[in-house]
């Protein structure tokens, strides 16, 4: 049981208004956990400071490498990915005019550290090519390798988006609503997809999710969040039965 | 496919890049002994400004910023080397260390002097401009291009000479006794060519280097960029200043070409220019802005012709930008990879024979 | 008593007022449409030429002649928008401008064409043509005009905005454009009425500029780049910001020439340059923008 990443008393304020308040989360290697919570409750907000999109108004975030226990609080999101956190995006945030393996190669060219290398001719480069070729085996999109992104269906893009975020060998993913969009069938997919990952790989999934039957099948541990501050944190079965949780959920359907 | 490269030629709709560059590098070097003098001195204009918005869509059509500004690097080594062949090369004395060549390694060290202008000209003003985006890039980089026009324009220090623009003619140079008119316009073209292309194939390389794809990668998408890792700022920088470096060469050997620098080249009417052309040839392509310089420079000459045109080639060239933006995009570039598709699905239908 | 350069202020306030017109309509269409129409100096130019042009002919009245050039110029904006504008608000904001940039180039050579390249000159309107005595030096009362003019224009379009129904349409359709078309106003056309309104306030600011400054083809250049550093300074969008930018840019060219010869082509692009990079969304702006 290893914490990657936790936070500290995390808060933030636009104004007046609390979107995060005082919020202590852990995140263990060995979970999948789940982010639930009634909309507003703050899970995109809390996934926009872990990432440096937002500066806290106060409080730590601390990822934890092999290196040791780091402070990222407040750094830039660019650092913040170089570190190992890495992030999927709800609503489709990809690279819409480079095609499938060009949004992979970026990836891999940031995490390789070779962004400024102007000596070789990208296309020429073997090993790229099969590091974003097992990526795209991974994700199951080597059928839409060449293809220009904003052409593809959506489900494809949203396996695109997932790509995006594992292409940086990251030791967490922040999966925000990864199967938005998404018809049952593909939601079954995209759920195989994730657990395949989960198992497959050293890396630590944590996702934001509507669905419960999703959220139950999948998650290791779930966290509650409401209005800004922690409701529950445990295991599926300890959350479930938590007074609170269902009062919170009232009248929400699945 | 175990014919010669020789044999490939023969069936022209499936040419390759490759043999296209080899046939334009053919024609580039035959050239000046084909055409008149006139038409030579008109190629090399169009082969400066093709390096000059190639240079200029490295910012804009690979990372996606739009400068205005651009003038400011093509006039800051244009005057710089105006200035070291004017004053300079008297002042270091080169003619005595030199003697007979001096010509030429004067012209050779004043474009670098350029260029090295250009590029610390560009250092704090990209560093400064990359922290904006989009329309406020755009009006940041033309505020700095206008003063630096405002600086030449008014002469400080008598160094710019103001409207009156500096004179640069060319001399001969003597090399190991042979005689080398630098003002002729065939020799002056092929050392433009020298320079040029060598710098197109650069540009190519940059362009196709994993740093090129790091920022089409900007260009789609900033946020995501950085969400994988990518510094987006100083990588915008770094192609700032690439580009800058590009377009001040271009500024240099444009000089001694038109004889004269005047402040007009850092008025931000100039820096429109290279906006055009690349608009013209197609931003989305490595091609396009020298297509489109190619263009802009042919038409412009071609409108000389009807003096009505010619009086009036701002509308002329205001209405095909419009017409251009509006219809067709991709530009001259698209206008040919969609002809070139076009012909080889016909070739592909012919050996079957069908209807 | 400090003795107050009355005559530099007053310069700079009379070039404030003609510059708010222009900054005026050009932050209105950015606002509201969000489109930085690069060609709205050509809209003023056309405005003075227009006015010069009625001056000159059988009607030979200033007031109508500017009346005329608002209506002119309006009716080019709405030509304009109707044609093309209208086709490019799904394009991104780099295409916008360069295709407002060809408006620039059409525009100044369809004036070229009319009324040739030399340069026009036009007394003040005869009521107006006399000097007054401010602190021991000769002022040209029109120029007092031309500043209260300013003024009257910024508390008109202040009422219009605060209360009137276009008014609040137009400042609700500033800050959310997609929330205004979901409640159902008719955008279409409120684009097109606000693209007219700002070409009819640049048109009449080019009639008034007439009597000031040698009107040719460059003015609209000129007119469009100062301008563009207002409303970067006062902030794209702000009208408050517009009138305080260009009453600022005035003084400053104004001022400029004061201390350093041509420091009035330089000082207005330094300020502009200090105002992106320590608030690009300028003085009145809002963050974000």
């Amino acid at each position: 049981m290893t914490t990657v990443l936790e936070t500290k008393d995390l808060v933030k304020e636009f104004g007046a208004l609390r979107a995060v308040d005082r919020l202590s989360v852990a995140f263990d290697s060995e979970d999948v956990t789940s982010i639930i919570g009634p909309n507003g409750a703050g899970k995109t907000t809390f996934y926009n400071l872990l990432t440096g999109r937002l500066t806290p108004t106060s409080g730590t975030v601390l990822l934890h490498t092999d290196g040791g226990e780091a402070d990222i609080t407040g750094l830039p999101t660019h650092d913040i990915a170089r570190r190992g956190l890495s992030r999927a995006f709800q609503i489709n945030n990809l690279f819409e005019g480079l095609s499938v393996l060009d949004n992979i190669r970026a990836a891999r060219l940031a995490t390789e550290g070779r962004t400024y290398e102007l000596s070789t001719i990208m296309r020429d480069d073997d090993g790229l090519y099969e590091r974003a070729w097992a990526v795209l085996e991974q994700t199951e999109l080597t059928a839409v390798a060449e293809e220009t992104v904003a052409n593809l269906s959506h489900g494809d893009k949203r396996k695109v988006e997932i790509g995006l975020s594992l292409a940086t060998d990251p030791s967490l993913v922040l999966l925000d609503e990864p199967t938005a969009g998404m018809n049952p069938n593909e939601s079954e997919r995209m759920v195989e997809l994730i657990e395949q990952l989960d198992e497959e790989t050293e890396t630590t999934f944590v996702l934001t999710e509507h669905d419960m039957d999703i959220v139950l099948s999948i998650s290791d541990r779930i966290i509650v969040l409401d209005q800004g501050s922690l409701l529950a944190d445990g295991t599926p079965e300890t959350v479930m039965q938590d007074e609170r949780v269902t009062a919170a959920y009232l009248g929400e359907s699945t | 496919m175990g014919e010669s490269f020789i044999e490939s030629l023969a069936r022209p709709s499936e040419w390759t890049s490759t043999h296209l560059a080899g046939l334009v590098g053919l024609l580039l070097v035959v050239a000046p002994f084909a055409i008149g003098s006139y038409q030579t001195y008109l190629l090399t204009d169009a082969l400066i400004l093709g390096l000059f918005a190639t240079g200029f869509n490295v910012l804009y059509g690979y990372t996606g910023l739009l400068s205005f500004g651009h003038a400011m690097f093509f006039a800051g080594a244009g005057y710089t080397l105006a200035v070291f062949m004017t004053d300079g090369v008297s002042a270091l004395g080169l003619g005595a260390i030199f003697g007979g060549a001096t010509p030429l390694v004067a012209l050779a060290i004043a474009v670098v002097v350029g260029v090295l202008v250009a590029v610390i000209l560009a250092v704090p003003v990209g560093f400064l401009s990359v922290r904006l985006e989009e329309i406020y890039f755009a009006m940041i980089t033309l505020s700095f291009s206008m003063a630096v026009y405002t600086i030449i324009l008014q002469d400080y220090g008598g160094v710019t000479n103001g409207s009156d623009g500096i004179t640069v003619i060319l001399s001969e140079a003597d090399l190991f006794g042979i005689g080398v008119p630098l003002l002729s316009r065939t020799v002056y073209y092929f050392l433009v060519l020298a320079i040029v292309a060598p710098s197109m194939y650069l540009l190519w390389r940059i362009v196709r280097s994993p740093f090129g794809t790091v920022l089409t990668a900007i260009r789609e998408n900033p946020e995501r960029a950085a969400a994988i890792g990518i510094d987006v700022r100083r990588q915008r920088w770094a192609s700032f200043v690439i580009s800058a470096a590009f377009s001040g060469l271009a500024g240099a050997i444009y000089i001694p070409l038109h004889n004269v620098v005047a402040p007009g080249i850092a008025h931000w009417s100039f820096s429109a220019e290279p906006v055009i052309m690349t608009v013209l040839g197609g931003p989305y392509s490595f091609a396009g802005p020298i297509l489109g310089a190619f263009v802009f420079r042919y038409l412009r000459w071609f409108v000389t012709q009807y003096p009505f045109f010619q009086a009036h080639w701002q509308l002329v060239f205001g209405t095909l930008v419009l017409v251009v933006l509006l219809f067709f995009k991709q530009g001259v570039a698209g206008a040919l990879k969609y002809g070139r598709r076009y012909v080889e699905a016909r070739s592909m239908g012919e050996p079957e024979g069908e209807p | 008593m400090v003795e107050l350069p009355v005559v530099e202020i007053l310069t700079g306030l009379s070039l404030g007022s003609r510059l708010f017109l222009v900054a005026l309509g050009l932050s209105l269409i950015f606002g509201v449409l969000g489109v930085l129409n690069f060609a709205h100096g050509a809209l003023y130019m056309v405005g003075a030429y227009v006015t010069i042009s009625v001056v000159q002919s059988v009607v030979g009245n200033f007031w109508v002649a500017a009346v005329l050039a608002g209506v002119g110029v309006g009716l080019v904006g709405v030509a304009m928008e109707v044609g093309f504008i209208r086709r490019i608000y799904e394009r991104d904001q780099l295409d916008q401008l360069i295709l407002t940039f060809a408006f620039v180039l059409i525009i100044s050579d369809l004036t070229r064409i009319v009324w040739g390249s030399q340069s026009y000159t036009l007394d003040p309107p005869a009521s107006l043509n006399n000097t007054v005595q401010i602190a021991g030096a000769s002022f040209l009362t029109y120029r007092l005009f031309v500043i209260v003019a300013g003024i009257v224009a910024m508390a008109a379009f202040w009422y219009v905005l605060q209360r009137t129904f276009v008014g609040s349409l137009i400042r609700a359709t500033s800050s959310d454009r997609q929330m205004s078309q979901l409640l159902g106003t008719n955008v279409s056309r409120l684009y097109t009425g606000v693209f007219a309104l700002g070409s009819v306030i640049a048109g009449i600011g080019g009639a008034l500029a007439a009597p000031l400054q040698a009107v040719t083809p460059g003015v609209g250049d000129q007119v469009i780049i100062s301008a563009f550093v207002v409303v970067v300074i006062g902030g794209l969008g702000s009208f408050t910001g517009a009138f305080i930018g260009a009453m600022a840019i005035g003084l400053i060219q104004s001022f400029g020439t004061m201390w350093v010869r041509g420091a009035d082509l330089f000082l207005p692009f330094v300020a502009m340059i200090i105002v992106l990079i320590f608030r690009p969304e300028g003085l009145f702006g809002e963050e974000g923008q």
